[in-house]
């Protein structure tokens, strides 16, 4: 069983060690499923909204390479420790600390909060009206109806590629026409 | 500035949707997937950001009431008010507007395939060109769709107001339909603000046709037509054009109602204005500030003796006691 493989007890590090593909398959997929996390962290406590992407890949990057050098028993741990590193302005000795009050109004949405959402559905809206007509069906039948791919590709007559390739190209055009959410530049 | 999946090719991208789509269903991965999933990862240090924003965007509380929306046919794309529910109807009225709707039909072909549709949201506005060069102004919080054939073109203003500027093309003539009459012209400028408690269109250049709820009238250049419903049913009343609008932030009202000037500045506040049962007659005249809304009412207020009182989600206007 695949599953016995990757929670194989580790190998004894060789002294160079030598990361195995099973402890590098561990780091990536605790990363994902760490993934929410550590971009709200970031979030938090980027020093500017538009390096959130920047640090998420930089964060991951250091993570994957010091898991070549050393175990790392818990990834996302020593991820946030590094995104806290890197949420850093250059030259700051602290992290940008959000101010308590912030986390306290946030566990409410504030009116500005559901301008925010309300906007950025209209531009959601506008970009799905804006897809071309088989496009959008298909984002409707495989997000709204939650019909699988394979069902789509044979009630529409085309390859499962093509409904892969237009889920795939509906999404690229709502991320350009929206953009990534950027409720914290409100902030 | 980050822009990762610019750079980032179509594989990576079709791949990324499909692992986000497969990480999202309640089932854990297999191992056998799970495996998959981390080689991929593995191929390039750029596919876990890419992966990252798929997932954001499916979980996106936006991105699914878009969805939600777009995928009830009968929202979104048209008459997305209930025409007059500002008025809060008697019983009696609602006769009036299923005659109302019977003369609506001809407007009220649904769009076709092709149409495209353009939203503006609360306190936005927006300048588009279509294709044959007409520009639009959309005021905020107002929604249209534009169906160009060989034949006709045509806009439905679903709610709001927008500024028109036409090309001639007589043998193309252009029609906008709004909830209750529709505006034919040939090629002018004109301004057509629709709200639920009456509409108005004024006339800047060339001439067009009104025609709904019965009525009709030819409008020229500097002409206005006031689309308005009384006790007695609907009346189309002619004035003369404003020689401002919403473009330069301002309603110019003669004997409107409360209600109207409300609607107007709803499109700039973040939660509406509401007239009490008593005030939505008052009958307002004069030029008023639409983009804001606060100090508008505040001035609106002294003048006509009303009270607003904050009710958590709206303001209530009523007359003072």
């Amino acid at each position: 069983m695949g599953a016995a493989l990757l929670h194989a007890p580790a190998q004894p590090p060789a002294p160079d060690r030598r990361q195995s593909a099973a402890d590098r398959a561990r780091v990536h997929l605790a990363l994902v499923e760490a993934t929410a996390d550590i971009r709200a962290f970031i979030r938090r406590h980027a020093f500017c909204a538009q390096k959130v992407d920047d640090i998420y890949q930089e964060t991951v990057t250091r993570v994957l390479e010091r898991s070549q050098a050393a175990h790392l028993d818990n990834p996302a741990a020593y991820a946030t420790q590094i995104a806290r590193t890197l949420c850093r302005k250059p030259g700051r000795e602290t992290p940008h600390e959000p101010a308590d009050f912030d986390l306290i109004a946030s566990a409410r949405p504030s009116p500005e909060d559901e301008i925010h959402h309300r906007r950025r559905c209209d531009r959601m809206m506008d970009a799905i009206a804006r897809l071309p007509a088989l496009r959008r069906d298909i984002l409707l039948r495989r997000r709204w109806r939650g019909q699988s791919r394979a069902d789509i590709a044979r009630e529409l007559g085309i390859s499962e590629e093509t409904v892969k390739k237009h889920m795939s190209r509906a999404l690229d055009a709502l991320e350009s026409h929206v953009g990534p959410d950027g409720s914290e530049a409100l902030r | 500035m980050t822009a990762p999946p610019v750079l980032v090719t179509q594989q990576t991208r079709e791949a990324a949707t499909e692992w986000a789509l497969r990480l999202e269903q309640d089932a854990a991965l297999t191992a056998a997937e799970a495996e998959a999933l981390a080689q991929w990862l593995d191929g390039s240090p750029d596919r876990h950001l890419v992966l990252a924003r798929r997932r954001e965007m499916l979980a996106d509380p936006a991105f699914r009431r878009a969805l939600e929306r777009a995928a009830s046919p009968a929202r979104g794309l048209h008459w997305t008010r209930p025409a007059f529910s500002a008025a809060g109807l008697a019983a009696a009225a609602a006769a009036l507007i299923a005659a109302a709707a019977l003369v609506l039909a001809p407007g009220e072909t649904l769009p076709a395939p092709e149409a495209a549709s353009h939203v503006t949201t609360l306190a936005e506005t927006r300048l588009i060109t279509l294709e044959d060069g007409t520009t639009v102004q959309m005021n905020a919080d107002t929604r249209l769709t534009v169906t160009y054939t060989h034949d006709q073109r045509h806009v439905t203003l679903v709610q709001g107001e927008a500024a028109f500027d036409v090309p001639s093309d007589p043998e193309r003539p252009f029609l906008v339909s709004a909830p209750g009459f529709d505006v034919r012209v040939v090629g002018t400028r004109f301004n057509v603000n629709t709200t639920g408690a009456g509409a108005r269109v004024d006339v800047h250049q060339g001439q067009v046709d009104v025609a709904g709820h019965g009525h009709q009238a030819r409008l020229s250049a500097g002409a206005a037509a006031l689309i308005r419903r009384g006790p007695s049913g609907w009346s189309l009343t002619e004035t003369a054009a404003s020689e401002v609008d919403w473009r330069d932030g301002w309603v110019e009202l003669d004997n409107a109602s409360l209600l109207f000037l409300l609607e107007n500045l709803n499109r700039y506040s973040d939660r509406p204005y509401r007239a009490a049962p008593g005030a939505r007659t008052l009958s307002v005249t004069g030029r008023f500030r639409v983009n804001d809304p606060a100090r508008t009412l505040e001035l609106v207020s002294q003048f006509f003796g009303l009270n607003v009182s904050d009710q958590g989600d709206h303001y209530t206007v009523a007359a003072e006691p």
